[in-house]
């Protein structure tokens, strides 16, 4: 800002403010569950949501509990045990963080809001491509030719966060799987 | 001078210590080093070209292991000169430019509200001069003297954050009974006093009333904040609230909703306070022990 007169530095300040502002007031004055009703008068704009969407957590819950799960197809190279099968790979080695925060990474939350589903599957599309460079890399001698992942369910219990995680209660829904022909 | 130059004089440039801008600064700087810090073990994986990540906005351009050290290194560095208010300006638009960075290649997929707000935070601290005190450059005699900009706009995206969140709860079906904290209370961010919480066995009504709560809580402590006479109350019930959810929901992040409530207290306040704790570091080493009789 040094190199900015003191007018400039004035009249960007003046702009920022109102944006931010606007911006605020825009968001908060669609709140998700109105924000396609026909009474909304106002605008939709992406740019402002996608600054200013600040109050947007926990909009919605859910019955059962996740957790995230990706699987390899071993090709016919490296250790020969499990070549042609789908093997689990470990989940800390291509998300690291937290299971909430692993989970939205794995859904591609941001991807979805903004482009719908065929956003989030282009998402997905690169999300595979980095986990098989990335295992192929680490695991040079049992490398994989196609991916998949998505998540394992069962429902809730006061027990804790896995109580209800049983053979007779899980379910399992595949997000994304690369295609045969890969 | 036209009616609206003497508005902006006297809403958002009227001249101001800098005192609570620059407690702001140390306590946002702060923050930002745990959340950074928090990523040391994982910088390859989740920044470089090596690692997993899914671009959101930019093309899909991420440096290789070394120079995905260097940025995330030098991300850390200027959080480190932003703390410490070196060249305050200039740290605060390299932070800007390198979390910028970060976010759109890999923090951005997970759509977090915390994440939003460090670049709206830091967007302010670029054009704040937020090292006019309490900074190396206000020692050096570099800082200039600043106005109240920066405080009101972190003030208004306060409220906004509240109120903003409280509305929209109200408004939200999902809201409008106890179910949604009852199962939050299971979920994947709900931590063992969370589930504890649960197992209480409370009946539907305590439920739904700590519902109601809630969304009246974050709606008055939005509107509290507008009023200088219901600041600390505003204060003291929003860092319990923030430190609550700490211990129930595993998502320290939000804490950094407590950095601004620095621009909301009173100058002689968090002189005592900077006084105090200059006070721990500047104390002279102890004399020894005298013997005993």
């Amino acid at each position: 800002m040094a190199g900015v007169s003191r007018g400039a530095r004035r009249v960007l300040r003046i702009a920022l403010a109102l944006f931010l502002v606007v911006g605020n007031l825009f968001v908060i004055a669609q709140p998700g569950p109105v924000l396609h009703s026909r009474w909304n008068p106002l605008p939709r704009s992406l740019v402002l949501r996608d600054v200013f969407l600040l109050p947007g957590m926990f909009n919605s819950y859910s019955t059962s509990n996740l957790e995230p799960f990706i699987g390899g197809l071993r090709t016919d190279a490296g250790y020969e045990r499990d070549r042609g099968q789908w093997v689990r790979l470990a989940v800390a080695e291509h998300l690291p963080h937290r299971l909430g925060v692993n989970f939205t990474r794995l859904f591609a939350m941001h991807h979805r809001d903004r482009w719908g589903k065929r956003g989030q599957q282009r998402a997905w599309e690169l999300l595979a491509v980095r986990i098989r460079e990335r295992h192929n890399r680490v695991h040079p001698a049992r490398p994989i030719g196609r991916v998949r992942f998505g998540v394992l369910s069962w429902p809730k219990s006061p027990d804790g966060y896995r109580a209800r995680k049983t053979s007779k209660e899980i379910k399992v829904t595949t997000y994304y799987a690369d295609p045969e022909d890969r | 001078m036209s009616v609206l130059s003497r508005f902006w004089d006297r809403t958002l440039f009227a001249p101001s210590s800098g005192v609570g801008l620059a407690a702001f600064r140390i306590a946002f700087a702060l923050f930002m080093l745990g959340y950074l810090g928090a990523m040391t073990p994982h910088v390859p994986l989740l920044f470089s070209s090596h690692g997993v990540y899914v671009p959101y906005l930019v093309p899909d351009l991420a440096p290789p292991p070394l120079g995905a050290w260097l940025l995330y290194l030098a991300m850390l560095g200027a959080t480190v000169s932003l703390l410490v208010g070196y060249r305050t300006t200039l740290s605060a638009w390299c932070l800007c430019l390198l979390f910028a960075h970060h976010y759109f290649l890999q923090l951005a997929i997970k759509q977090s509200s915390f994440d939003r707000l460090i670049g709206i935070y830091l967007l302010i601290l670029c054009f704040a001069g937020a090292g006019s005190t309490w900074s190396l450059d206000a020692r050096a005699g570099r800082a200039r003297p600043t106005s109240v900009w920066a405080e009101r706009m972190i003030m208004f995206q306060t409220v906004a954050l509240y109120f903003g969140a409280g509305f929209w709860k109200a408004v939200n079906p999902h809201w409008h009974g106890g179910e949604m904290m009852w199962f939050t209370l299971q979920g994947m961010f709900a931590t063992d006093v969370g589930f504890t919480i649960v197992r209480l066995g409370l009946p539907a009504w305590v439920w739904d009333a700590a519902t109601i709560g809630i969304i009246v809580a974050e709606i008055l402590l939005g509107l509290a904040f507008l009023f200088r006479r219901l600041r600390p109350s505003a204060i003291v019930a929003g860092t319990f609230f923030h430190l609550a959810n700490c211990v129930i929901l595993n998502i320290p992040e939000f804490i950094i909703s407590i950095t601004p409530y620095a621009v909301f207290m009173r100058d002689e306040t968090l002189q005592r306070w900077q006084a105090r704790v200059a006070a721990l570091f500047s104390r002279a080493p102890d004399a020894p022990p005298a013997a005993s009789p």
